[in-house]
């Protein structure tokens, strides 16, 4: 059955606009009470798994906007202009100029590889919904659904540009906050030893 | 720095360059020069290895993100039978 098969999907799509499961429940299941009551008017110019998505974005898209009559501070600015990484983490002049002043470094396994996956997963579930709204909804369907861009772009109603920038912005901030967690004194050059104490306890 | 800021055609990237071209150069969505510019540097540059390594990771830990869930059964079942109040089968003729 159709909804059976699609439903998984959108409700991964649904967290987007809503930061609950029953949030995200209750957003898919009136996405398919729209698709019930107007699937006389579908008229095949788009696949009918295109139509359904393209509900869930009007309906995710409104009811974001009616529930987040409060915007956090972080969240009023678009950020679409800020750098990826802070600009005090590279050499700012003299020959070394834009070369990395405090560097990243490559993050190692630990010895229970599957579990701190998991952990991780959910750093980044979290990260994921603490971003501006339009970069959720880009990252969502283009890495966490896996839809190509010219599907995200139609789907949103964006251009590719914009799709493009949202998406760089986004994993910017999504790869900082894994950072955060991973590897804390490499965003903080001046952290002492104690600073540098791994968050989570699971090394 | 504006990700479609492109430095000028003779000049190597540098670090603080490059991050901002990282999204697009893992969706292959780089020109062969500028693919070729971050490939250079990354040849040489252990930073930004590791930052492109590390986006990679994201990607990973991403599209992992949620698990698989469905509907709960009542919501199945009021949906089923809305449908059917809504298209009742015809009747053969």
């Amino acid at each position: 059955m159709l909804v059976s098969a699609l439903s998984p999907a959108l409700l991964r799509a649904a967290r987007a606009w809503v930061d609950s499961t029953a949030g995200a429940e209750d957003l898919v299941q009136d996405t398919w009470v729209a698709v019930i009551e107007g699937i006389d008017r579908f008229q095949g110019r788009s696949s009918l798994r295109t139509w359904i998505f393209g509900i869930l974005v009007n309906l995710g898209r409104r009811r974001s906007a009616r529930d987040r009559r409060w915007v956090p501070f972080s969240a009023a600015w678009s950020d679409d202009r800020a750098p990826s990484v802070p600009a005090d983490r590279f050499h700012r002049a003299g020959a070394r100029a834009g070369t990395w002043s405090s560097p990243p470094h490559r993050w190692d396994d630990g010895p229970d590889a599957a579990v701190e996956a998991a952990d991780l997963r959910a750093v980044v579930d979290a990260a994921i919904g603490r971003l501006p709204r339009r970069q959720r909804e880009v990252v969502t369907a283009r890495d966490v659904l896996g839809w190509p861009a010219d599907e995200t772009c139609r789907m949103l109603g964006i251009t590719d540009a914009t799709q493009r920038l949202l998406l760089h912005r986004a994993r910017a901030r999504l790869r900082a906050a894994l950072e955060h967690e991973r590897s804390p004194h490499d965003e903080h050059p001046g952290a002492t030893a104690q600073d540098r104490a791994p968050k989570g306890g699971h090394r | 720095m504006s990700v479609f800021h492109r430095p000028p055609a003779d000049a190597p990237l540098v670090c603080q360059q490059l991050v901002e071209l990282v999204s697009d150069y893992l969706d292959g969505g780089l020109d062969d020069l500028d693919r070729r510019r971050v490939e250079n540097h990354l040849a040489g540059c252990d930073g930004c290895t590791a930052y492109v390594e590390q986006v990679r990771e994201l990607l990973r830990l991403t599209a992992g993100v949620g698990p698989e869930r469905h509907l709960p059964d009542p919501v199945m079942q009021s949906l089923r039978a809305r449908f059917h109040e809504r298209h009742p089968p015809q009747p053969d003729r």
